[in-house]
């Protein structure tokens, strides 16, 4: 076959798969939306569910699912970060970062469904925090705790070492290189990561079960039990109670997931004009 | 005049390899001093020494001493920090740091916990004055540094030194990517700055060592071939080596 052909087809055939999965990406959301928009309105945001969610709205399940993924970020960003941190600038590239590398990596491969068992036998029962929104946070916290730490490595890596030289020279200590220097720079790609593992969060069911319970009030303290909408839509359908409402949780759950996404680049984005 | 600078025996090593060969040298307050040779002689390497910069190179082993006025450099108990201040450096390719033209010179003086504006803003004015750039960035000190062009960068680079107060600047071929004007402009600035500093210039232009110097060392394959005044050394070289490598007969 001739080259220019082969380029011809390769070209199509690329563009046949970006279409692909374009196409898949906006039916999912289309399907959700066209299903789910119906049930919406101001009163299923804003109350709480009746008869186990067949009716009603779910308030308590929107308070769930911002703080659950909240209370795992806060936990895990600067435990994330500081690692990637010591990792990248306190340790010489050896056999123990590849372990500890490795180590984070099969963290990355455990399923949810596990790292969920580990947070019920450590938090729920012998910490004795119940099913509760600090378990489920710490379970999560852990879970994206390997995505925190990969994407902040490869961000600090990327800041080029030319920075630190001229940071050094100028007379500063190695933290003071480190926040002022070396962190800003990487900071779009921390905040990628943190984006990703929110999401990852918002999305979890099988873990969250396990941790945080399933509880249709609304939590007034850490150590109450609470609902995501992602359990809560995963509850409705499984059980068969309402799939209109499991719809509707659906759609505010790729809303919120989209808003999201669309803050945290928009932030992103406005700190960057300062850089440049 | 005193000596600035004093090394005595010194010896570098990366890994087993000696990258510097028994060196000893003492250079003068006051003055430019130049450093010359072919790639690969050790000039940047040496320079490096200085101001301790090597010490981020965890394979890089040192021996001998290093003096800044008569305080051993190379002593477990001396602050890298307070010797960066006082030993300042200019690299071959200018690294503005990502940020305004302002906060790039005042990135020194807040390290050392200088927050007054005031004070920030007329030691950014004096750097900027000094490094022959002022006229042209007055009226933007907001806009990136990075949107500077080649040899502003590299003059931005010089005041960020200037706004450390150092005693020595270190310059490591600072105009090897730069155009005959921005070079003409970095010589002029040179000039002015040696009646306050020590100025230690690492070129690759002999033409430029000559111009500008007072005294030259011209460094081969990690030895201290000669060194001595600039008009010596291009005149009466002591060393063949020195008169191949000037004259342009090398190799």
């Amino acid at each position: 076959m001739k080259p220019k052909f082969i380029e011809q087809i390769v070209k199509k055939m690329l563009l046949a798969g970006t279409g692909l999965t374009i196409l898949i990406l906006i039916f999912i959301i289309f399907y959700v939306l066209k299903n789910g928009l119906a049930v919406i309105d101001l009163e299923f945001l804003l109350s709480s569910p009746k008869e186990l969610g067949r009716t009603g709205g779910i308030f308590p399940c929107i308070i769930g699912t911002i703080i659950l993924p909240l209370v795992a970020i806060v936990i895990a960003t600067p435990l994330g970060v500081g690692t990637a941190i010591y990792l990248t600038e306190y340790t010489r590239e050896g056999r123990w970062t590849r372990i500890i590398r490795f180590g984070t990596e099969c963290l990355a491969g455990v399923p949810s469904i596990i790292f969920g068992l580990f947070g019920f036998v450590l938090f729920v029962v012998y910490l004795g925090f119940g099913w509760s929104i600090l378990s489920g946070g710490l379970t999560l916290a852990f879970m994206i705790l390997p995505t925190i730490i990969r994407t902040a490595e490869e961000s600090i890596k990327s800041v080029p070492f030319s920075y630190r030289e001229v940071s050094f020279s100028l007379g500063g200590t190695k933290w003071q290189t480190i926040t002022k220097v070396v962190l800003p720079g990487a900071l779009p790609g921390i905040v990628t990561g943190v984006i990703l593992s929110i999401g990852k969060s918002v999305g979890e069911t099988a873990s969250v079960i396990f941790t945080a319970g399933s509880s249709l009030l609304i939590p007034t303290s850490l150590f109450d039990s609470s609902r995501t909408m992602a359990v809560h839509f995963y509850l409705l359908a499984r059980e068969g109670i309402s799939m209109e409402n499991a719809y509707g949780t659906a759609a505010i759950l790729i809303i919120i997931i989209l808003l999201i996404n669309s803050v945290a680049y928009w932030l992103m984005h406005r700190f960057m004009a300062k850089f440049l | 005049m005193e000596d600035k600078i004093v090394v005595k025996n010194l010896n570098l090593f990366f890994d087993k390899l000696c990258v510097l060969k028994s060196i000893n040298l003492n250079i003068k307050a006051n003055q430019i001093f130049s450093i010359i040779g072919p790639a690969g002689s050790g000039k940047t390497t040496f320079l490096r020494i200085l101001n301790r910069l090597n010490d981020l190179i965890p394979y890089v082993r040192l021996e001998g001493e290093v003096y800044l006025d008569d305080k051993n450099i190379y002593k477990e108990d001396i602050p890298l920090p307070w010797l960066r201040r006082k030993v300042g450096m200019v690299f071959a390719l200018p690294v503005p740091l990502p940020g305004t033209i302002f906060e790039n010179i005042a990135y020194g003086p807040k390290l050392q916990g200088m927050t007054s504006k005031t004070k920030l803003s007329s030691l950014v004015e004096k750097s900027l004055k000094s490094a022959f750039l002022w006229d042209e960035v007055r009226y933007k000190l907001d806009a990136s540094a990075l949107r500077l062009s080649g040899g502003q960068q590299q003059r931005l680079c010089i005041a960020r030194t200037l706004a450390l107060e150092p005693e020595v600047i270190l310059l490591d071929e600072p105009c090897s990517g730069l155009d005959p004007i921005s070079t003409a402009k970095i010589e002029e600035a040179l000039h002015e700055l040696k009646k306050n500093y020590t100025i230690i210039l690492v070129t690759n232009n002999t033409k430029q060592a000559a111009r500008v110097s007072d005294n030259i060392a011209f460094f081969l394959m990690g030895e201290l071939v000669e060194y001595g005044h600039v008009e010596q050394i291009f005149t009466v070289p002591r060393d063949k080596r020195t008169q191949d490598y000037i004259s342009g007969r090398f190799g």
